[in-house]
């Protein structure tokens, strides 16, 4: 299946373009953290033209609402910020999903979300992040399949460590500048 | 988000499901399948409607993709959608396993949504293929009650209060065995017959 091989509009999403969910969150409740500055809207500092608008809003447990906006499209997410260590990430899963009317609703039933991971490097005065590069995620658990439990179909791959192992996994390669290497950098939406 | 549409042979699974992300369907992360237990039965191929129904006639079409598997059609009031399925055999039960083979989402939905979904397996008891196809899918609200009072008896996830399995092939299929001859995992059997409204595909 080649729905998760899509090349998103936006700088960020791009970077998505061959990314490999998790079933399982990447946080615990313990690691999560509440930053207000998070709160409000952002956009794509080189974009002026219709650029992406991530909108984050204060959710319940510690969790933000967030809305990604571009060219008349929109999808929601739960993105929650969390701290393992010194560095910080959020986890986003989608909250709603809308599939195309003409397709028979059993899809829809098969279908289930899964989390992506987010490095956050940076969110005051600009946010500053960076999508889990599953292009070299997927070379790396090609060559070390027991490093982190995943499943490959043909649709792509699936990870079903646990969230002690995601965590584990992702302090053992924080230091390798491999993990997380294209940052994108956001900035306020200037008012209207 | 979505409202329900029949399967309407298969009532039981309609009830189960709430088709938005809280949906209580429950599919899996690893097929139920492996390899091995596939085969093909060529009796399958074709297009076949409910039996009661008259109007609307939901079909579902089985071509053969290769030598072990086929690719399902579904139609249903002008919407289609396209599954790899699998049939498969556990000691003297039949099953089938369906994966949808493509996804379509709204158009006024970012990109970025699509990257988060992973497509999930379902399953179906196949009592018998002719003369009529007879078959159940799981009983989800037996399996999620099951779970809930039983959760190390397979491995899951729960994201949003949806069930999803993520029990590896062999653990699947331990289960499928215990529970298939109960009554209670396969419950509701629905019956298909060969399509009136136009002749049956590619049989051989």
């Amino acid at each position: 299946m080649k729905t998760r091989n899509l090349i998103a509009i936006g700088a960020a999403a791009v970077l998505l373009a061959a990314c490999i969910p998790s079933v399982n969150p990447f946080y615990q409740d313990k690691d999560l953290v509440f930053d207000p500055h998070l709160v409000g809207e952002w956009q794509e500092m080189e974009t002026t033209n219709n650029p992406e608008v991530w909108t984050f809003e204060q959710a319940t447990n510690k969790g933000y609402d967030l809305v990604i906006s571009q060219r008349g499209k929109t999808g929601k997410f739960s993105a929650h910020l969390f701290q393992l260590k010194d560095a910080q990430f959020l986890d986003l899963i989608p909250t709603d999903c809308n599939y195309a009317t003409n397709q028979a609703d059993l899809v829809a039933a098969s279908m289930f979300p899964g989390h992506l991971l987010m490095r956050v490097a940076q969110i005051e005065p600009e946010l500053k992040f960076a999508f889990c590069d599953y292009d070299w995620l997927g070379k790396y658990l090609e060559t070390n399949s027991v490093a982190l439990a995943h499943h490959v179909e043909a649709g792509g791959g699936i990870i079903t460590a646990g969230s002690g192992d995601l965590q584990k996994f992702i302090l053992n390669h924080l230091g390798t500048n491999e993990m997380f290497k294209e940052f994108v950098t956001m900035v306020r939406r200037p008012k209207p | 988000m979505k409202n329900i549409v029949a399967v309407a042979c298969l009532a039981v699974f309609l009830t189960a499901c709430d088709l938005s992300l809280n949906f209580t369907c429950i599919s899996s992360v690893f097929p139920f399948y492996t390899d091995k237990d596939t085969v093909f039965e060529p009796q399958l191929l074709g297009t076949w409607q409910d039996k009661d129904q008259t109007n609307d006639v939901e079909e579902w079409t089985f071509e053969q993709t290769t030598n072990k598997s086929y690719q399902f059609t579904i139609v249903d009031d002008n919407k289609t959608a396209k599954f790899d399925a699998h049939l498969f055999r556990l000691g003297q039960s039949q099953f089938l396993d369906l994966t949808p083979s493509e996804c379509k989402y709204d158009a006024k939905q970012s990109e970025m949504v699509a990257l988060f979904l992973i497509p999930g397996h379902l399953v179906l008891q196949v009592e018998q293929i002719a003369p009529d196809l007879k078959m159940a899918w799981l009983n989800f609200d037996w399996l999620e009650s099951f779970i809930t009072n039983n959760p190390a008896a397979l491995a899951h996830q729960k994201e949003s209060d949806r069930l999803i399995l993520i029990a590896d092939t062999p653990a699947l299929q331990k289960f499928l065995v215990e529970h298939s001859n109960t009554n209670e995992l396969f419950s509701h059997f629905g019956t298909l017959i060969r399509s009136k409204r136009k002749p049956a595909m590619k049989t051989q």
